[in-house]
């Protein structure tokens, strides 16, 4: 549940379970799953399990976070018994869905044996994982007016340097600093692979970035300069969360 | 599958019959949600004496389908009025405040006098 603390004490997260609309919130148990799938698939404890053992793991884990997403807010009387039913139901799903996620991870890495796994060198499970990491930092920021600040106020120069800071760290985390054997999952083999890799990440965590922010309604009838603002401010965690956090999260 | 215990297939049986249930109820609400904007009905409780005056306890109801975000109380009495502002009311629930007003408040009228949307 660590990996997912800081969102139950956010309050934009709290206002966003009865601001968002029902469909959006189903939209996002459907996207939950499916990165669970792929992050249990390619990274679980079990790694040799079957599909079929990767979606019961998957779903234990859903109903495990929404048990402890509605556990946690109603300790922290985020709410109680005089709440509207669609209104407690929506902010335990909202909640629940990324605490879900951080019991995926938390199993995967707090609970393994210490032995060496194989790498997962190809193409889907690395993009699957680059995925799960981008959401797994992106998501912890995404849902906090902080991001529309900061787009608001920036300049077009400074969303170039965030795009190229994004860029270069992805790069550096992936091919340059020997992070957490980084060396095993990014090909180096010329620089023409290191540069399809930088842009490739960067390109996932662009596009979870953008992702996210529809998801809690920041791109809803704004203008296009101001969503690619919000996305590129975004992005930078994310870009962060698919080359570090995805090599923590192999 | 094997080397799943009692305890697991228990933690997949509730999961499955959680999410199943609860995505279901999301879709059915997001159906049947209907689009009516917010108003509001005021309840005003009696008034109480209080060191700084007469403390009333006012009950905001939203009964829109949509929530409605920085709304303003207003409490006026004869001459006397006293406010607050809620930051959120969800659709179809309530909130409660409370004003205080100097002097004894006679026939007291709450009324939300502005309100954005989220």
């Amino acid at each position: 549940m660590m990996f997912s603390l800081p969102l139950l004490y956010t309050m934009e997260m709290w206002w966003s379970g009865f601001i968002l609309h029902p469909l959006r919130l189903a939209g996002l148990m459907l996207a939950t799953f499916v990165l669970l799938l792929g992050y249990n698939r390619f990274a679980g404890l079990r790694q040799d399990d079957s599909w079929t053992e990767v979606v019961i793991d998957s779903v234990e884990e859903l109903g495990i976070g929404l048990i402890l997403s509605a556990t946690m807010l109603t300790l922290l009387n985020r709410i109680n018994f005089e709440d509207a039913l669609p209104e407690a139901v929506c902010k335990i799903v909202l909640e629940g869905m990324l605490v879900a996620i951080g019991v995926s991870v938390g199993t995967a890495q707090l609970g393994t044996s210490g032995e060496e796994d194989e790498p997962r060198n190809g193409w889907f499970p690395q993009l699957t994982l680059g995925v799960c990491g981008a959401v797994l930092f992106a998501a912890n920021v995404g849902p906090t007016e902080e991001v529309q600040v900061l787009a608001m106020e920036a300049t077009p120069w400074h969303l170039v340097g965030l795009m190229l800071i994004s860029f270069l760290m992805g790069g550096i985390v992936l091919y340059f600093s020997d992070f957490h054997g980084s060396g095993r999952y990014a090909r180096k083999e010329s620089p023409v692979d290191i540069a399809t890799g930088c842009v490739l990440s960067y390109v996932i965590s662009f596009l979870v970035a953008a992702a996210i922010l529809w998801f809690f309604g920041r791109l809803d009838d704004m203008p296009l300069a101001f969503c690619i603002a919000q996305i590129t401010v975004l992005a930078f965690p994310a870009s962060l969360g698919a080359s570090a956090g995805r090599l923590l999260v192999q | 599958m094997k080397n799943k215990n009692w305890l697991e297939w228990t933690v997949f049986a509730v999961g499955l019959a959680l999410t199943l249930s609860i995505f279901s109820y999301l879709v059915y609400l997001g159906l049947h949600r209907g689009e009516q904007p917010p108003t509001f009905r005021v309840t005003i409780g009696a008034p109480e004496k209080v060191p700084d005056g007469y403390q009333m306890k006012v009950e905001v109801y939203n009964q829109g389908d949509l929530t409605a975000q920085n709304v303003q109380v207003e409490v006026s009495a004869g001459p006397q009025k006293g406010n607050f502002t809620v930051d959120f009311i969800p659709e179809h629930s309530g909130v409660k405040g409370w004003v205080v007003l100097p002097e004894p408040p006679e026939r007291p009228k709450g009324q939300v006098v502005g309100f954005t949307a989220p």
